[in-house]
This record gives structure tokens, sequence and C-alpha cells, in this order.
């Protein structure tokens, strides 16, 4: 079974304990608290996704309605992970006017709402920095307890700079054992010059001691691990030690 | 046998020129074992627009007719492709295309050298209006062939995959028979049909692949590939048999 959606479809796995834990810390990280999240990573396939998806869950769970919006305006996967057609979304609430309501889906799961991408744009980091988009996360942050927002990896694009100045801050997601150290410093480094507020780090496919997991059997093999700190600069030092 | 990939109705597409070519090719096909086949005439490619299902239901019932059931013809279109793939989808009763059998299942083929970049996003959309695509003989596209993970990525998404009888019988060349040879490891094939044309340069040869699949796949796959999936396809009903090659045949 994918990962995507685990503690949605097994609530009580070792997982989405995992993920509950995150959600907690991390409304926990910031005084005033947390409404608007974006999630990101250094490169792609580091669970990004995965962890917006699930941190969507677990806050639905909670009964919170979140609104998880596609800002992968690159490489866009929200629509097949929720089965919801991409005729319409982001991209055709900034460019094509479509009023923003209309571009919300409903989802299985209760109470997370999810505006997909929409069609590809060849200007991606140009409609995500407009007013239009300003618009569109005010009417998120009205209409729903939290904004969740997938953005592309910042090695690639300023797109998730650019969203992170507009919400309350950027979780970077890492995978563990694989991202490189030289990445993950230079993720920090390009988020720090941009003057994004790290919320927090998650790392996603940690190698913990095996012991005692066996019951859980092939699930186990991912789940999220939680690195929150309040300040950035803690954030920092925390990235430096790993 | 049945054959969900035929050429059969005269002068409408680059099959059979007259009728007595088109009664002999079905013939011919029955000959070798076919008893149903689908009519799959190219629509909306090139000068082959094929836009009026009416028309191709008058020839089909000329042909049925000529034929007296042997063997019977059903109704179906080959897709060319197009970004427009869902407005004609919408169209539905309306629409050019005709789905085999007037079931959910699209043939649909691809330019030959490429896949349009926004066909995965298509085909995700397809699966939310309940259409069953079939990507016609990705063996012979130099793209899926040369990288079948492209093909891979619309099974993902719903679709099926119809490799050509002559393609695995070296026909068009090394290069689809060796990307046959892939897609059956992969477990990237859900039917063979035999995309006949003529007479001459493209005959039926069903039969000899149905013997071919055995030989080469175990009698699982054949079993599969030319009764239980097409049957099932006729029936709108969901394939049943999608095989991972020769460690499970």
């Amino acid at each position: 079974m994918s990962v995507e959606l685990l503690p949605h479809r097994q609530p009580r796995s070792r997982i989405a304990e995992r993920y509950r834990a995150f959600r907690t810390a991390l409304l926990l990280s910031r005084a005033g608290g947390v409404k608007s999240i974006v999630f990101t990573s250094s490169f792609s396939q580091e669970g990004k996704t995965a962890s917006a998806v699930n941190l969507a869950v677990v806050l639905g769970q909670l009964g919170k309605r979140v609104l998880l919006v596609d800002a992968d305006l690159h490489r866009p996967r929200l629509h097949e992970i929720f089965r919801v057609s991409n005729r319409s979304g982001l991209v055709s609430v900034l460019a094509q006017d479509l009023s923003p309501d209309r571009a919300v889906a409903k989802t299985e799961v209760p109470d997370v709402f999810v505006v997909p991408s929409g069609p590809l744009s060849p200007n991606p980091s140009g409609l995500l920095s407009s007013d239009a988009m300003s618009q569109f996360l005010e009417f998120g942050r009205l209409n729903f307890d939290y904004v969740i927002l997938d953005a592309p990896p910042v090695a690639a694009v300023a797109d998730a700079f650019i969203l992170g100045h507009q919400t309350d801050g950027v979780v970077l997601c890492l995978h563990g054992g694989k991202t490189p150290r030289e990445h993950v410093s230079r993720a920090r480094d390009m988020l720090y010059r941009n003057n994004v507020r790290i919320l927090g780090v998650l790392i996603n496919n940690l190698i913990e001691d095996a012991g005692g997991y066996g019951a859980f059997g092939h699930d186990d093999r991912y789940y999220g691990e939680q690195g929150n700190y309040g300040e950035d600069e803690r954030a920092a030092s925390a990235l430096r030690t790993r | 046998m049945i054959d969900i990939h035929f050429h059969c109705l005269p002068g409408i597409d680059d099959g059979p020129e007259g009728w007595d070519e088109a009664v002999a090719l079905c013939q011919m096909a029955a000959a070798e074992g076919t008893t149903t086949l689908v009519a799959t005439p190219h629509v909306l490619r090139n000068e082959w627009l094929n836009d009026d299902p009416a028309d191709r239901d008058l020839l089909i019932l000329k042909l049925n007719t000529l034929l007296g059931g042997q063997p019977s013809v059903l109704a179906g279109s080959e897709y060319f492709f197009s970004s427009d793939a869902l407005e004609l989808v919408e169209r539905g009763r309306w629409s050019p295309l005709t789905y085999l059998n007037r079931t959910r299942y699209l043939l649909l083929e691809f330019p030959p050298g490429e896949m349009p970049s926004n066909a995965e996003a298509i085909f995700h959309e397809f699966s939310l209006l309940d259409v069953i695509p079939i990507v016609a003989h990705p063996e012979r596209n130099r793209l899926f062939a040369s990288d079948p993970d492209r093909l891979h990525a619309l099974v993902e998404r719903g679709a099926f995959v119809q490799i050509t009888a002559g393609s695995l019988l070296g026909d068009f060349g090394t290069g689809p028979f060796e990307a046959c040879e892939e897609f059956f490891r992969r477990g990237l094939v859900h039917f063979v049909a035999s995309d006949a044309h003529s007479l001459d340069l493209r005959p039926p040869r069903l039969a000899a692949a149905r013997e071919r699949v055995r030989r080469d796949w175990g009698a699982n796959a054949e079993g599969g590939l030319f009764e239980a999936n097409p049957e099932a396809l006729l029936r709108s009903e969901r394939v049943p048999w999608s095989g991972i090659g020769r460690g499970t045949a």
C-alpha cells in the first residue's frame, strides 16, 4: 500500500501515530499558532507530498477543516492521490479567474478538501507571486482551519520561497539516510537567505532501531519522524547535528 | 477466437479496398479460428476522419449480411489520440468515437514516435469518466519500445495494452518483437489482436501468434490473452488476466 493516505486507511497504524505526533509539535511550534503551512523538500522524491497529505488527514481527524492545495505546478500529484479531476484547479483560479470555491474538491477523507493544480502553466512562479495568489490564500484562511500547500523542491525553483513568504512558514521534508547532508544544508541556507521561516524538519523513512517493529510488517518501512524546532536558529543547529 | 482490432470496412481507411477483399479478409480470419471480430477503422487520423459512427454501422450491417455470421463483426473504432480527447468523449452519442462493442473500452493509438505530453493527464481524467483506454500496438511506437516506463505510467492510470499478432511473429522487425518480450516480462500485455488490413501485406495471423504465446509464455498467458480478456471486454466486464510473464504463466 502506498504511504499517501495511510493514516486515513489505517488510522491505528504506527505511521498514523507518527503523523499525529508531528501534528501536535507543528501546531505548537509558533507563537500565535500555525494556520498556513508549505511543504517542500531539497530535491524530489523526499516525501513532501505524502507528508502534506498525511498531515491534512490527521488534522481532519481532529475535526478541523483542511484545505490542501497542489502548489507544485511543475509536477502536480494531489489529483491522482485523491482521484479528483485536474481539469481546473489553482492555475484556473490564478490565471483564468475561476472563483476559488469552484476549484475546491471534496475528498474521501472527512473535512479534507483539495485544490488540484489545474492545467499546466508556463509561468508557475509568476502565478504564485501574483495578487490573485494572496487573495486565494485569504480565501483559504477564511474558510478553513488550516491551509496546507504542496510546493516544489527548493533546488529546482523559487516557488517554495514565494509561498513561504505568504504563509506561516515551511516544513522541509527529507529522506532519512538518503538526502545528502549538503543538500539539507543548502536547502536550509536558501530558505534563510530568502527569509523564509522553517516551522520544522520532517524526516521520512528514518531508520530507527528495528527491534519490536516486526508486527507492523512492510508498512513499517516508511514513517514520518518529526524534528520540530520553534525557532529557525534551533532548526539549523538540529540540521547540523544530524 | 476474438479479434479486437481489425480493419475490415472497405474504402474508409487503409484497410480493404472493396467488398470482395473485405469479405475475403474476414473469412481468412474465420478460417484460422476467429469467430468474432471488432471492426476498428481509423477515426480522426489523416484523411480518414470517419467521424460519423452511423455511416460505419451501415457498413458493418452490410458486411455481416455478406458474411452470414462467420465471423460476426462488431462495432468499434481505432481513435488517433488528440489533445481534445476529453471533449470527444463528452460528446457522448454524438462523438465520432465508437467504443469496442459499445462498452467503455476505447481503442486508441498514438503517433508512431511519440506520446503527447498531456496523455497521462488525460488518462487520469478518462479513469474518472469511466472510460477504459486500450493502447494499440505500443510495441510499434519508438518511444514506448525504448522506454516501457512510459507505457507503465499509462497502465498505472487504468489503461490496457494491445500488441499486434504480427509483432510477436517478427513481421515488423526485431524492434517491435523485442519490445513485446519486454512488455510481457513487465506484465504490460493484456490483448493480442491482428490489426489486419489486407490480404497480402497485413493478413490476420492471430492463430500463429496464439501458438507463439503458448510456446513462449505458457498456457495461462494464452488463455488470458486469447479467451478470458477479450471475452470480458465484449461483456463490458473488468479484464481478468494481467500476467507478469513467464514466472506466473
